[in-house]
């Protein structure tokens, strides 16, 4: 049945921006100009190196069995910041490939209730809403930012969740991470505004390697969304990014991402390889992390946000909808490791697999011998469309205490012809059933996105069912 | 309203229907019998142009020379309805939220605030389960609140012909009862024009101005509501 496209990617474009950038290849030198660049101090430079230490030791991990050319790590530059760039001298073509990305950041046309920062390539350009986030005590900047305004907050958090030494591509990045953003919340603050950064990479024959770093003190809130695109271009480029949260007591942290990295042409040539880790620790009793990401883009994607639950009676969620078409590779899921008392984990991923894909549900449920009481329910769906794709889940759940319970349900399905029929004898079109059936496939998931997410994810999986009907 | 003519329907090599023609005008109710088998959701399906179906002839629909040049949504969209004989789940496809892009296609742009009194209304006059609008469509219902869920998608799309395939299949005796009541108000109303298959018109309390008897793919016998009464009396046998 079904050919499944996706409609042209929409942000292929490109800027000619001026750029100031490393020369390509990376040795201990690209670091130390790195950390120069960035003014920072003495032990972040040592930090950088020891996981550069490290890393050097590792090969490139090939355990998820997807096709991925070995990336020359020598070829691309590590460090690339659009030029002028003083607060008040931002070039107006920075501004202008944001606005065509829907992410005015110009003061006047701020999105109200959002506070963005705003990372072009290796650099944070701008974050707003900073005066209003000071107000309430939420401290919300780019990691380089931190580093010179937050020393002791970002020494004492940075690596504590995803050390240097966890794998060979959170390595990489802890070696030579660029920017990102810190976001604080200090105890018993509700983030006034939701917060979000917005990553694009616009430079050729560079990667992206940000850091992000989430503190919500006791009792504390905050919501946070991570939107991505890149431009077309042939070649692979590398996006290997590290992102950690930190819950203390009753804090609760929401992460939603909603990643559109340019996928590749349909022949598999070109598209962002997207190898993140990202995890949170729920450190204090009855915080709560929850994850939800919509993944439609990149070549290859590799991440599997998790959560390590720690505090008595803390609750970890991961709600994942992962579309891939053509040529695409999605290898995505989450652990749960239920380490203290009472703790409780939801999982609920949807996988839809079109064209020639592969989509993989990667997960790993384990319960600690401390976790009396602890609770995992897992639910994996797949929807099938075509017959070229391969979809796949990968539940790995272990048990090391008698009182803890692991529920785990799979279901793979396809969008059948009497229900394409059904749609277009109510008068839809193929291109509204088929967002209408794969948008009812994922609404356990859509569901909880903030407001602000909800229509972009819509309109990504606004999708083609070709020759579906007649 | 509609003209049908010398509609003819293969699929896989064999014959479904054979040159049939007839006219349904404004207001009228036409019912269709026939044996299992015989080509009665056939004709329907080719009207609406199912999938798999190899159509010849022409149907002529108000100013459209002929539909069947026009792909499904379009011939919904131009006001034709078709209740199915067994009609699909959708896991996670809100019921209103259907209605109302099915109705935003069809031009008519509602807002849900105003859609949702009205489609509860409807539901609750079917015997439908409370906060029925909200629920994901069909997912975990009867038969029975499939059928009685297609005459409230009727309600509200509000079409100018009404295609139904054996609506009283699969229902109780009272939904039968809930079922037929509400036919009967709506095939009351005047402008709206019925084709309806059916092996108990009466159980419906629709009173039909037509009846066609369709046997092998042919239309052997049209009439009026007698012809429904003699076939329900005295079956097929004598009639084909």
């Amino acid at each position: 049945m079904k050919e499944f496209e996706q409609e042209e990617y929409a942000y292929g474009w490109s800027s000619n921006l001026e750029e100031d950038r490393l020369p390509p290849g990376l040795d201990e030198n690209t670091i130390r100009s790195i950390s120069r660049l960035k003014q920072e101090p003495e032990w972040l430079l040592d930090w950088r190196l020891s996981a550069y230490h490290t890393w050097q030791s590792r090969t490139q991990p090939k355990w998820s069995g997807m096709r991925m050319p070995e990336q020359d790590l020598q070829s691309i530059s590590y460090f690339s910041k659009p030029k002028k760039k003083t607060k008040e001298d931002i070039d107006p073509e920075v501004y202008e490939e944001f606005e065509r990305l829907g992410i005015p950041l110009k003061e006047r046309d701020w999105l109200a209730g959002v506070a963005v920062d705003a990372v072009l390539d290796s650099e944070s350009v701008v974050t707003t809403h900073k005066e209003k986030l000071q107000e309430a005590g939420v401290i919300f900047c780019s990691i380089s930012e931190a580093v010179r305004e937050h020393p002791e907050l970002v020494k004492t958090f940075l690596g504590s969740v995803v050390p240097a030494t966890d794998n060979y591509w959170a390595g990489l990045n802890s070696a030579v991470f660029s920017d990102g953003s810190f976001v604080y919340i200090p105890p018993g603050v509700t983030c006034p505004m939701e917060l979000s950064t917005y990553f694009r990479i616009n430079a050729q024959g560079t990667g992206q390697f940000e850091r992000t770093l989430i503190v919500a003190d006791r009792g504390s809130r905050v919501s946070y969304l991570e939107g991505c695109t890149a431009p077309k271009r042939d070649e692979n480029q590398l996006h290997a990014a590290v992102v950690e949260l930190i819950a203390l007591e009753d804090a609760e942290i929401k992460y939603s991402t909603v990643q559109n990295w340019y996928p590749g042409d349909a022949e598999g040539r070109g598209g962002i390889l997207n190898l993140v880790t990202k995890r949170g620790r729920c450190a204090g009793a009855r915080s709560r992390i929850v994850w939800t990401q919509v993944e439609t883009g990149s070549a290859v994607t590799w991440k599997y946000p998790s959560c390590v639950l720690e505090g008595e009676d803390s609750v970890g969620e991961f709600y994942s909808v992962a579309v891939t078409r053509d040529r695409q590779q999605a290898d995505t899921g989450t652990k749960m490791l239920h380490v203290g008392p009472g703790t409780r984990s939801v999982v609920i991923s949807k996988g839809i697999s079109a064209g020639a894909s592969v989509n993989t549900y990667r997960g790993n449920v384990w319960m600690g011998p401390k976790a009396q009481n602890a609770k995992n329910t897992t639910r994996c769906d797949s929807l099938l469309i075509g017959s070229g794709n391969i979809a796949s889940t990968i539940p790995v759940a272990s048990s090391q205490n008698t009182t803890a319970v692991i529920e785990h349900e799979a279901s793979t399905g396809r969008i059948s012809d009497d229900q394409l029929w059904y749609l277009a004898l109510r008068g839809y079109d193929e291109e509204q059933a088929s967002r209408m059936l794969v948008g009812g496939f994922c609404r356990d998931v859509l569901k909880r996105l903030p407001l602000e997410f909800a229509a972009e994810a819509d309109r990504l999986l606004s999708v083609k069912l070709e020759g579906a009907i007649g | 309203m509609l003209e049908i003519k010398n509609l003819s329907v293969q699929a896989s090599g064999k014959q479904l229907l054979d040159n049939v023609s007839f006219v349904v005008n404004a207001g009228e109710r036409h019912i269709v019998m026939g044996r299992n088998g015989s080509g009665k959701s056939t004709l329907l399906n080719a009207i609406m142009g199912r999938p798999g179906l190899t159509v010849t002839g022409t149907v002529k629909f108000g100013n459209i020379e002929n539909i069947l040049d026009l792909p499904v949504h379009e011939r919904a969209r131009a006001g034709i309805f078709l209740s199915m004989q067994s009609p699909p789940e959708l896991a996670g496809v809100g019921n209103a939220r259907l209605l109302q892009e099915g109705l935003a296609a069809s031009g008519q742009n509602i807002d849900l605030s105003q859609l949702l009194p009205t489609i509860n209304q409807h539901s609750q006059a079917l015997g439908l389960p409370d906060r029925w609008a909200m629920r994901a469509l069909n997912v975990g219902a009867s038969g029975g609140e499939r059928k009685k869920n297609e005459l409230l998608h009727l309600m509200i799309m509000n079409p100018r012909l009404c295609l139904l395939d054996e609506i009283e299949a699969g229902l109780d005796v009272d939904a039968v009862g809930v079922v037929g009541n509400m036919l009967h108000q709506l095939t009351e109303d005047s402008n709206r024009s019925w084709l309806i298959v059916s092996h108990a018109p009466d159980r419906l309390k629709i009173n039909p101005t037509h009846v066609h008897v369709i046997d092998r793919g042919r239309l052997v016998r049209s009439g009026g509501a007698e012809l429904a009464q003699q076939i329900q009396k005295d079956g097929y046998e004598t009639l084909v």
